[in-house]
């Protein structure tokens, strides 16, 4: 298979540069989306009456659909390398509420992009606009330039 | 080597390979998938830009992968708490997952742990997945914890 190389213009390589933040509210309808999606009925992401009783008071949004908000950032700062190469490691550390807008944002905390080794490492977080709160914290790492031959591992 | 802790569960778990699938990847889990997280990348979403982009089909958010491990794994039987929910997730992608990909999830239980914060004790019970499609070759390593709560 060719691997498809998507320039991006001013990919952030330099530790220090900022990700270009993604914004988004997170609805009823993207939530039945997702849990349409993953099979994921857990009654905490759609049956009120159950959420109420919970510690979380009401609905949230899956953790992987709050996730896409750096998969997304990730995908415009690196283009198509990121979906094809990138690894994420996070931690779900708040919930996101119906009506909630969240906005990911980024920056580049270690650099081996000049060197040999060609990865990037950014620290990663997703934080409720409104309030502030931290939603997921994380890192998310990618390789800068093309893999030689097929990745293999096991 | 898992952490030792004070509460009774399953311990014959550890070493031992789950096996589950196969599950095929098809163009419409894709679509579905990408729309519901709001992936708009033309190579997620059409098929044919996928091509254009040197690609053998429509491809697959890395995360897709999490769709299959979700529901899959054994109860490891712990005698503590109520409540789960998704406490982090890490996705390293190894090779491409495109549409008409079969694919195979291999788990295994990797560490159960404690921690005491301000709002009590959590447990932390942390999955290992490997998936491979249909020609034996690694996708992805996905590792998944999950939280119990007092």
């Amino acid at each position: 298979m060719t691997a498809a190389s998507q320039t991006t213009v001013n990919r952030p390589l330099t530790v220090g540069d900022a990700l270009p933040s993604v914004r988004r509210v997170i609805t009823r309808e993207s939530i039945n989306a997702y849990r349409a999606a993953s099979g994921d009925n857990n009654p905490i992401h759609y049956d009120d009456a159950f959420a109420a009783t919970t510690r979380f008071g009401g609905v949230i949004a899956h953790g992987m659909l709050t996730l896409a908000l750096v998969s997304e950032m990730m995908t415009q700062a690196y283009g198509a390398d990121w979906p094809v190469a990138g690894s994420l490691r996070v931690r779900f550390r708040g919930a996101a509420y119906p009506g909630d807008t969240l906005e990911s944002t980024g920056m580049v905390a270690k650099s081996n992009a000049d060197d040999s080794v060609g990865v990037v490492t950014c620290n990663v977080e997703v934080r409720n606009a409104e309030t502030g709160e931290r939603i997921i914290t994380g890192t998310a790492t990618l390789p800068t330039r093309p893999a030689s031959g097929e990745v293999s591992q096991g | 080597m898992p952490t030792q802790i004070d509460y009774e569960y399953d311990h014959s778990l550890y070493g031992v390979e789950h096996q589950s699938g196969p599950f095929e990847v098809t163009n419409d889990i894709i679509s579905v998938y990408a729309r519901s997280v709001g992936e708009d990348n033309p190579i997620f979403v059409d098929r044919d830009a996928a091509l254009a982009a040197g690609y053998a089909d429509q491809v697959a958010p890395p995360t897709l992968c999490a769709l299959f491990e979700r529901g899959e794994l054994p109860d490891i039987k712990l005698q503590f708490g109520r409540r789960q929910f998704h406490g982090g997730q890490r996705v390293t992608p190894r090779a491409t997952i495109v549409a008409g990909d079969i694919l195979t999830a291999s788990s295994h239980l990797k560490d159960v742990y404690t921690k005491t914060g301000r709002s009590g004790t959590m447990a932390h019970v942390v999955w290992e997945t490997t998936f491979r499609n249909q020609h034996g070759t690694i996708v992805a390593d996905v590792q998944r914890s999950q939280v119990v709560r007092e």
